[in-house]
């Protein structure tokens, strides 16, 4: 090899590592902005009679309109706070869903499915206009969310293809803007839509929503079996489609268990939730050592105890082994970030601000927690993951000035 | 990359927009001065994006099907008059169910029209099936439902027979109805 060659290599290769670390950086701003729509939510949701109806839809058009303006400013104009800018535009991006409740809390209206398909139009629009993947992916979640329940409810005549519409706009457009994150988005849609249209042929909606729950799986599973021999694009794909399912396994089977738990549910209510999520939890296990490149020993240790504890104290119906699954996954976060903090490794402090999210959100439709409790430790921990991540970025780049 | 203001400021108003269209269906209804009051019978679920609500099902829709074709099935109109002199329901101020029909009705004095939909052979008024409560006030309102009281819902109603939900009262527990003085005048037309 020619020492030109070499140093072409040496380049591509140093160009690809910063382009993933500012992905997964602004992934982590990104976190911040899900946690704090969930304190705006649960303080909608809490539904304060000291204030007027009136004064609360302007207050939340306000306060979309002035952190979207905010988030614009830094990101696009500035450009000195992009990974938080574009946190604050993904933040008014979703504080238009907690304003469609106040407005339907407002008049007492039921939801109507429309209004997931608006808010997805919405976010489109702003996707459009900023060219941002992030916010194309909440447009095309919002739309698959709305296509899942015209699916589930029987509501819309041919909402089975319009599924297929949908993840393959999504992938068009993931082409387009060149994002892994929007490329799993539509091989998940993808294969939901594939699941519903199958399932629907044989049994009914009904199979074809448990199958759905499969089949992204199954997906995920051969994306990150194929990841190694994908082209660079592709790998970033499969990497971020078991993101994406790992995310949905924990909060499926967390939310799950906790009600559970919380209401001594009877065994036959929880068993599907878990039969249909325990896959999911095993991969998490593997794309934890695929995505997150930490410790093999350490994630196996972790992931595989309390993905463990977890599933067999549920079966059991037994808090305590419960708890040690949960005990177990706060003490992966400690030591992520334990290392990360000494070593200045990006690795373990993604892999514990996601895991640490992905906990906190499986609670977001307990409803024995008071709203006003969950608003406040929502809006905290999102502030404090945004602080945590510029903190964190600063010192290792002071580090690296130094050295 | 800078990007054309335009192109944000183009979006964030069509955000508004969408917003605002939500609630422009039911603009009539929340500034009529029509407020009727029917008996309710009420479930205790709760909306991750809206809150806490009751579920609200309602005495003139389980009689309205006696009125209607059999088999119908879309859009019908409930007339609601005050409930006959000396009644209980009289004094309780609860409207009653004149008639029910497939066509508009025309209004008497103090008379209202409501629109509802029949679906699988039920009855239900449009979008008047539920009423949000504030968490401090759940419980004591979950109480007074489980001690089998059948709340009281107001609806303010425009001409066109779109309804808003305004108050309920259940036990000598009240939300948001409309102020007893001003419902008195406002009543019927």
């Amino acid at each position: 090899m020619s020492h030109e060659v070499a140093e072409a290599l040496r380049a591509r290769y140093a160009l690809e590592g910063d382009e993933a670390a500012d992905a997964a950086n602004l992934a982590v701003y990104l976190l911040g902005a899900l946690l704090l729509f969930g304190g705006l939510a649960s303080f909608v949701a809490w539904n304060w009679s000291a204030i007027s109806p009136a004064l609360k839809i302007g207050g939340g058009v306000v306060f979309m309109l002035g952190i979207e303006g905010l988030g614009y400013w830094m990101a696009y104009v500035d450009r000195r706070w992009v990974g938080l800018g574009q946190a604050f535009v993904l933040l008014g991006a979703l504080s238009f869903g907690a304003n469609l409740g106040l407005v339907y809390q407002a008049l007492h209206l039921e939801p109507r499915p429309v209004a997931l398909l608006a808010w997805s139009a919405a976010s489109a629009a702003l996707a459009l206009a900023l060219r941002s993947s992030v916010l194309a992916v909440l447009a095309s979640v919002l739309a698959f969310l709305w296509h899942v329940g015209q699916v589930s409810e029987g509501g819309l005549p041919g909402a089975l293809w319009v599924g297929h519409a949908i993840w393959l706009a999504a992938a068009g457009w993931g082409v387009w803007l060149r994002s892994a994150a929007l490329g799993a988005v539509a091989v998940v849609g993808g294969g939901l839509a594939i699941a519903f249209t199958a399932g629907s042929a044989e049994s009914g909606p009904d199979l074809g929503l448990i199958a759905g729950f499969h089949v992204p799986i199954g997906f995920a599973v051969a994306a990150l079996g194929l990841a190694p021999h994908l082209p660079r694009g592709g790998r970033g794909v499969a990497q971020a489609a078991a993101a994406v399912i790992v995310l949905l396994a924990f909060l499926a089977s967390f939310g799950g268990t906790a009600e559970a738990v919380a209401e001594s549910a009877r065994l036959d209510r929880l068993a599907p939730t878990l039969v249909a999520t325990a896959p999911a939890l095993l991969l998490a296990g593997v794309s934890w050592l695929v995505v997150g490149g930490v410790d093999a020993r350490r994630t196996l240790a972790f992931g595989g105890l309390s993905a463990g504890a977890l599933l067999v104290g549920s079966f059991a119906g037994s808090v305590a082994l419960w708890l040690i699954a949960h005990a177990c996954l706060v003490g992966r976060v400690v030591w992520d970030l334990r290392r990360s903090l000494s070593e200045l490794d990006r690795g373990p402090f993604w892999s514990a601000v996601l895991l640490s999210v992905a906990l906190l959100c499986a609670r977001f439709l307990e409803i024995q927690t008071h709203l006003l409790v969950k608003a406040v430790a929502y809006a905290a921990a999102g502030a404090g993951v945004l602080l945590a991540a510029h903190f964190f970025e600063r010192r290792r780049k002071e580090a690296s000035n130094e050295a | 990359m800078r990007l054309e203001p335009w192109r944000f400021a183009g979006a964030v108003a069509l955000q508004a927009l969408l917003l605002a269209s939500v609630g422009v269906s039911r603009l009539d209804a929340v500034r009529s001065d029509t407020v009727v009051t029917l008996e309710a019978h009420p479930l205790d679920p709760y909306d991750p994006l809206a809150g806490y609500y009751v579920t609200l099902a309602y005495t003139v829709e389980d009689e309205a099907g006696a009125w209607l074709p059999e088999d119908f099935e879309g859009p019908v109109w409930l007339l609601l008059e005050p409930s006959d002199p000396g009644s209980d329901r009289e004094a309780r101020r609860v409207f009653r169910l004149a008639r029910a029909t497939t066509e508009p009705p025309a209004l008497a004095s103090r008379q209202a029209r409501l629109r509802a939909t029949v679906e699988r052979g039920r009855v239900r008024i449009d979008q008047a099936s539920r009423m949000y409560v504030p968490e401090a006030r759940r419980a004591a309102i979950e109480r007074a439902l489980r001690a089998g009281s059948k709340p009281l819902v107001d609806l303010r109603v425009s001409d066109a027979g779109a309804a808003v939900v305004v108050g309920l009262s259940v036990a000598g527990e009240h939300l948001d109805p409309p102020a007893d003085d001003a419902r008195a005048d406002r009543r019927g037309r």
